[in-house]
């Protein structure tokens, strides 16, 4: 069995055990449940990997774009990117199959193409040995679960992995496209630009190439992304005369008028108050969580710079810069996820084999303890 | 790869949808269910009664949307020759619902909403078959709706629950001024997948409050590219304020393959 076999495999193996999971859930303790926001019937119909912002992606694939916010805290779709339910919407239309299986399906095969991506780039910068347990890495994390869900990490991750692939096998017109949809996917899609420009760079220069072409690569991979984001942005100008309409539509979430500049000094303000309550371990424990989780993506970025792995550092402490300018440690959890140099640098802890396998059991165990939570209308990010 | 493909293939074919199966040829609608316990306004609960008109022994199929709990979305009763039985309501509070029941044989409906302190007038609610309610493509028109010192008007967008699998629906809807015609607003949405209330149409799109309307509605279709089973329904009601007494306003349906 090759290498690509074993780490599709696994992809599907773990696909199996999430939604076997997802199902048993629901018979876990069925009366324990956090409130549905949901109506009736969107409960009844939808996967049990569909829930919190999965409904928003069912919304916009059934409806589209709606009325735009008219007042701070209206919660509207502008939030979320075009490209995943536009996905969903394309599978619908043409099987009539439920939408969140749609999206649950759409999101399998982004994971699956994924897992072969990242197993190519880490058997290329960490070597053979390192494939696997960084594929485990990936899998077995907490959050990891949200790849399956009705949610756009698995394509993000899929098209960042196959943007970043693109550029370094020098393919740049594949790496465009990829980055370009990348875009079009989610917000952290723009922290790829500068991955993708040193990458392009490095990459050129690493083949002989001149600086001049090398700069040219580089800014194409820069633009990719940020062009997909620009078209999103055209749209919504075109359509609703504002082109930041799904910051606005973000930031309605907290209730209170506030900017992207708001974001770092009202998690800081988050901080200080949760420490001086005394919440970090009780009140607040779930968003204690989420800023170790960040912490820790900061740790692995560090552990890549001291690797001389410059680009994707970077590329991860971008990652975790962008859920500052959030305002809230809120699914700090789930962003981090397409931060995937991390994982193969996690992975290196193999060295240890029983500490690893100890510590990919526990995180197994928090895994399938986070679809439980989530089947059951609990938010975890 | 290709292995998987067929395996996606024959996954997506196993969860392509087909309409659910009548449960018979004869149908009642009753489009406006509702049962309300506020604290000073009337006490409203829905009084549905079934009689088997058949001259043998029948069963009839009920379909809530939405029930109060799951267990109370279908509802089978089954009734001798002429015996006539109060249907328990299960409906959620201040939610509008609808009742939809099928039957191999004959049987009638008569439904009411009424106030259980006696303090406002019933409301009899106009029993529906499933031919009556729009097919896509066909345009219903209610009105006209309005807001006076004395009387306020809303509308519902609803259906049958057999619909479940099919909604949301796709709506394009127009508001006119009654006589001229003149095109207050319009718009194409996609509805929630339960009933929807429009309880202050002026409001919510932006017409000047207490312009008298009529309410067109085009049914484009299911959103999800689902078969449409029985149909869509908009009715309008009209309340005196002073009294809480309310009367349905007329519907009618304009079927698509009619001129307009």
């Amino acid at each position: 069995m090759t290498t690509r076999q074993r780490v599709f495999g696994l992809g599907l193996l773990w696909l199996a055990g999430v939604f076997l999971v997802a199902l048993i859930s629901r018979s876990i303790l069925p009366g324990v449940t956090g409130s549905r926001p949901w109506s009736y019937d969107m409960v009844r119909r939808v996967t049990p990997l569909a829930r919190w912002d999965s409904g928003w992606y069912i919304n916009l694939a059934e409806a589209g774009y709606g009325e735009p916010p008219t007042r701070v805290g209206q919660e509207t779709n502008h939030a979320f990117f075009p490209l995943y339910p536009g996905l969903v919407r394309l599978i619908v239309r043409a099987t009539a199959i439920e939408t969140s299986l749609a999206g649950n399906l759409i999101s399998a095969a982004a994971l699956l193409a994924a897992l072969l991506l990242f197993a190519e780039w880490t058997r290329r910068h960490f070597g053979e040995s390192r494939v696997v347990p960084a594929v485990l890495v990936l899998l077995l994390f907490p959050t990891s679960f949200f790849f399956a869900a009705v949610y756009t990490e698995a394509l993000l991750l899929a098209l960042s992995l196959a943007a970043v692939e693109a550029f370094e096998r020098r393919r740049p017109v594949l790496g465009a496209i990829a980055g370009f949809f990348a875009g079009l996917t989610r917000i952290s899609g723009l922290v790829l630009a500068p991955y993708l420009a040193l990458v392009a760079h490095r990459t050129r220069r690493g083949a002989g190439g001149s600086r001049a072409r090398a700069l040219g690569d580089a800014a194409l991979a820069a633009a990719s992304p940020l062009a997909g984001f620009g078209l999103f942005c055209l749209y919504f100008w075109r359509r609703f005369s504002d082109p930041l309409l799904f910051l606005k539509a973000q930031h309605n979430w907290s209730g209170q008028s506030k900017s992207i500049l708001d974001g770092p000094s009202l998690i800081w303000q988050g901080v200080v108050e949760d420490f001086q309550q005394g919440r970090i371990f009780g009140d607040a424990h779930a968003r204690t969580l989420e800023g170790v989780y960040l912490l820790f993506f900061l740790v692995l970025a560090a552990v890549l710079l001291r690797q001389r792995r410059s680009a994707e550092a970077l590329y991860v402490a971008l990652t975790v810069a962008i859920v500052f300018t959030s305002g809230t440690f809120e699914s700090a959890g789930r962003y981090v996820l397409p931060a995937f140099p991390a994982f193969a640098a996690l992975a290196g802890l193999e060295k240890r084999r029983g500490l690893f396998m100890s510590l990919l059991a526990l995180s197994a165990l928090a895994q399938a303890a986070y679809v439980w939570a989530f089947v059951h209308w609990y938010w975890v990010g | 790869m290709r292995k998987v493909l067929p395996l996606a293939a024959a996954l997506l074919a196993a969860g392509c949808h087909r309409p659910p199966e009548p449960y018979g040829p004869d149908t009642a609608f009753v489009p406006a269910v509702f049962r309300a316990n506020n604290p000073g306004r009337p006490i409203w609960a829905p009084k549905v009664t079934l009689t088997n008109t058949s001259g043998t022994p029948s069963t009839v199929r009920l379909t809530r949307w939405p029930p109060d709990a799951r267990d109370s979305e279908e509802s089978i009763f089954e009734l001798a020759p002429g015996e006539t039985r109060s249907v328990p309501a299960h409906i959620p509070l201040a939610t509008a619902s609808s009742f939809f029941f099928e039957s191999e044989a004959s049987f009638r409906v008569r439904a009411e909403i009424v106030d259980r302190r006696g303090l406002a007038p019933s409301l009899a609610v106009p029993v529906l078959s499933s031919v009556d309610l729009a097919r896509p493509g066909d345009c219903l028109r209610v009105g006209p709706l309005v807001e006076t010192a004395s009387e306020r008007s809303h509308f519902c967008f609803t259906y049958p629950g057999v619909e479940r699998d099919a909604v949301p629906f796709r709506v394009r809807l127009r508001l006119l001024s009654p006589g001229s015609e003149t095109l207050l607003h319009e718009s194409t949405f996609v509805l929630t997948g339960l009933p929807l209330v429009i309880d202050d149409p002026w409001k919510r799109f932006h017409v000047a409050p207490g312009t008298p309307l009529d309410v067109e509605v085009t049914f484009v279709g299911s959103a999800r590219s689902r078969p449409v089973a029985r149909g869509l329904w908009v009715y309008g009601i009209t309340s005196t304020k002073a009294t809480g007494a309310s009367r349905f306003l007329t519907t009618r349906v304009t079927r698509a393959s009619a001129p307009r």
